[in-house]
């Protein structure tokens, strides 16, 4: 809910520093937030990945996932799975509410790149150094590989992929500038173009709710495309519907993210510690936000819903907001804060005793609207978190025992020292006289007043 | 397991009664310092009408010696395996149901602690206090954040739905809403011209509204995202304590609320009418709460009369 206020109030997107996330000294390497922003996990150079609550700021599970370093992590869409993927040949998955694993699948080589399928988390799709990308099924175990039967393609690598937004088509990026999308049911190549580059594409995003994708080159080039327009076409060069970069240092960009709209485009430096957000449809920079002088950046990801980007440096994670100024009217809202003096001039009739044009509809005016009916209970799926053809928030509705649904939190057990109570409170008052003293409850039972009935 | 919560407190006097229902356990905590929980075995049917008077001798659990002092409002946990009390010894307590056992003791406020609530992930708790500063407690670690925010002292706080945000109410007359994470603070305010102090504030079930309750005697239901006030209700009397309202959602939707002429009163949430008065109390009704899935309504009144009363309605 509090993604309503941000939306409606201040600017959009985050102006400082405010943190740092307590990793317990490890080396931070990726990170990734869940679909609501509550939760974000944290991969590390030493192979394990943090599960960091985002509102408490603690960690909430730490998995010993990997070997090597983390390269790269996806939630599935409800939140139950983590998966994760390393340069020691192997990705995992695990289940984040019980803390175990569920899967782990080796390959041949370094993964750079895995991604659940968007809607189906039995599904994945995996990118190997050197090797073609795979789609990943894990129960039962069935791998299909993507194939790149395009003009002029022999040795050309896929160096990116991902799913679009709802897990339809698989779009891939090569060596040489080219986008190939295939349906993620078939694996068919269903279209193919051109950047307007022969450079590598090294990164494709997908916003949470647009209808464009985004590509991060090795020209330093960050395009935006619609995804219909690339759907269609045939082999030729594609234009990109909108093209930011920077133009003074004409940095590289190490990690691209956009807030969940795509209305911001942020780029990660791969030059310094410094993060571009320009408006992705005028394409102009709004902010540069900098860190640290001398650190490198390896990963910036925004928060599916508020005006936050954590960027990681130097094995920590900082955590960019919007500036907090102190607004002293708010302390007497009677009072207006003003910029500068001025001379303030009446209203008709404000000083007036008695206001002989007050207006007689004024006061049913204001009473418009108070018989609109008002519907206290009904919980409509978060509009800043779907788009409107959204089919399945009927079992994404968060409840609140988390056995279904989403896990939109981690429950964590409070430290209570008498292990003996962990039993809960039972439903009925039977079960209940059974969990407490039976002496006591029979004294109180025999001293049971007479109903009192008026 | 569903619960409903409520509370209450009276700022004058310093000494409260609360009723709090759990589904099938009611607390209820006062100004002695004692948190006393009721079964509710409700099987007869009323036209809302009274219904049964609880007594200390149909304590089912033992009762929690809590505070030295008064306690001003107490909070079940989601799960109901826990409750917290806030008390006029400056301290918040945590205890586990079950067996009565103290969990902690938070202390940090310079005052009386006046308002305590629960997030719905419960691991956060939130307080406001007379030295008007609002804390997050974070139960893993035991640590605290301070937010001050009011010029007044807090007479209640509650979160949404989602736990994402945290509504204040203070006496200066103000409600302000801010995040959880405490990242950049939101400086929405809610208030009127007149402002007169906010009493007690809860989000809606869904968590779209905030019904407020304000000591010129209305509740008022604010639309918080355009910052609007969409409904009064009035006609009861309310200008000394923090009486909390609640919504009862289990028959059809409605409005309800303790008063100081003895009476609960009971108002349409759509049309803004008093649908019914609820007589019996003899002393001014310091705290209703209602059953999350039964039409049942649960009243607190103050000294000397310090009873309990469970309504009920056929419907």
């Amino acid at each position: 809910m509090g993604e309503i206020l941000d939306r409606t109030y201040g600017t959009q997107f985050p102006e400082e520093l405010e943190g740092h996330l307590d990793l317990q000294n490890a080396s931070a390497n990726c990170c990734k937030f869940n679909r609501w922003g509550t939760i974000v996990a944290v991969g590390c150079t030493d192979g394990r990945v943090f599960i960091v609550d985002f509102i408490t700021k603690n960690i909430a599970r730490t998995f010993s996932a990997h070997a090597l370093p983390v390269s790269c992590l996806s939630w599935s869409r409800n939140g139950r799975k983590l998966l994760t993927g390393s340069a020691d040949n192997s990705i995992a998955v695990f289940d984040v509410l019980a803390g175990t694993l569920l899967y782990r699948i080796r390959f041949n080589s370094m993964v750079t790149f895995a991604m659940f399928h968007p809607r189906d988390d039995n599904k994945a799709i995996v990118l190997q150094v050197n090797f073609p990308p795979t789609v990943e099924q894990f129960s039962p175990r069935l791998q299909k590989v993507l194939t790149n039967d395009t003009p002029g393609s022999t040795d050309e690598v896929v160096s990116c992929v991902s799913y679009d937004r709802k897990g339809k088509y698989i779009i891939t990026g090569t060596g040489k500038g080219k986008l190939i999308i295939y349906n993620s049911d078939t694996l068919r190549c269903v279209s193919w173009c051109k950047q307007n580059t022969v450079q590598q594409i090294r990164q494709i995003i997908v916003p949470m709710k647009s209808r464009f994708i985004i590509t991060n080159t090795q020209d330093r080039v960050i395009r935006t495309y619609e995804l219909e327009d690339l759907i269609h076409q045939r082999g030729g060069t594609v234009e990109a519907k909108y093209k930011v970069l920077d133009m003074v240092n004409k940095a590289a960009w190490k990690n691209v993210c956009t807030d969940s709209d795509g209305l911001y485009v942020c780029g990660a430096s791969t030059k310094a510690h410094s993060l571009y957000i320009w408006e992705s449809n005028t394409g102009s920079l709004i902010k540069i936000l900098h860190g640290n002088k001398g650190e490198a950046l390896l990963d910036a990801q925004w928060h599916p819903t508020r005006p936050i980007i954590l960027s990681i440096a130097q094995g920590s994670v900082s955590l960019w907001t919007q500036a907090h100024v102190e607004n002293w009217s708010a302390f007497a809202p009677e009072f207006q804060e003003l910029e500068e003096n001025e001379k303030y001039v009446e209203k008709e009739g404000e000083f007036d005793m008695e206001d002989e044009d007050a207006d007689d509809d004024q006061t049913n005016k204001s009473q418009e609207g108070e018989d609109d009916i008002v519907d206290v209970v009904g919980v409509k799926p978060d509009e800043f978190l779907a788009s409107s053809d959204e089919e399945d928030h009927e079992s994404m509705r968060p409840s609140r025992n988390l056995e279904s649904g989403p896990l939109w939190y981690i429950p964590v057990p409070p430290d209570v020292d008498n292990p003996e109570a962990e039993r809960k409170l039972p439903d009925s008052i039977e079960d209940l006289d059974r969990l407490l003293n039976p002496a006591w409850v029979a004294a109180a039972k025999g001293i049971d007043l007479p109903k009192n009935h008026n | 397991m569903d619960q409903g919560r409520s509370d209450s407190a009276e700022v004058r006097r310093k000494s409260a009664s609360v009723g709090v229902f759990q589904g099938t356990l009611l607390g209820s905590a006062s100004a002695d310092g004692r948190v006393i929980f009721f079964s509710t075995r409700l099987q007869e049917k009323h036209v809302v009408s009274f219904l049964d008077t609880f007594s200390e001798a149909r304590v089912i659990i033992p009762q929690i010696n809590a505070h030295e002092l008064g306690i001003n409002d107490f909070a079940w946990s989601p799960t109901g395996r826990f409750l917290v009390t806030a008390s006029d010894d400056t301290t918040i307590k945590y205890f586990e149901v079950a067996n009565r056992s103290l969990v902690h003791t938070f202390k940090g406020h310079s005052n009386y602690v006046f308002c305590v609530n629960f997030n719905p992930q419960g691991n956060i708790i939130v307080s406001g206090s007379f030295d008007t500063t609002v804390r997050l407690w974070y139960l893993e670690t035991g640590t605290s954040k301070i937010f001050r925010l009011h010029p007044d002292p807090i007479t209640s706080v509650a979160f949404n739905r989602d736990g994402s945000l945290v509504a204040s109410g203070s006496y200066e007359g103000c409600i302000r809403l801010w995040n959880t994470d405490g990242l950049p603070i939101h400086k929405k305010i809610l208030a009127d011209e007149e402002s007169a102090p906010v009493s007690h504030v809860k989000f809606s079930p869904n968590g779209k509204y905030i019904l407020s309750s304000n000591l010129d005697g209305k509740l008022k239901l604010w639309d918080f995202a355009k910052g609007k006030c969409l409904k009064d209700y009035s006609g009861h009397v309310n200008s000394g304590y923090c009486i909390p309202a609640n919504f009862s959602i289990s028959g059809g939707k409605f409005i309800v609320s303790g008063s100081e002429d003895n009476n609960i009163y009971i108002w349409n949430l759509q049309t803004r009418e008093i649908v019914q008065k609820l007589e019996g109390h003899t002393t001014p009704v310091m705290s209703t709460d209602c059953h999350p899935r039964r039409n049942i309504i649960v009243s607190a009144a103050l000294e000397p009369e310090i009873s309990i009363m469970v309504w009920e309605s056929e419907a």
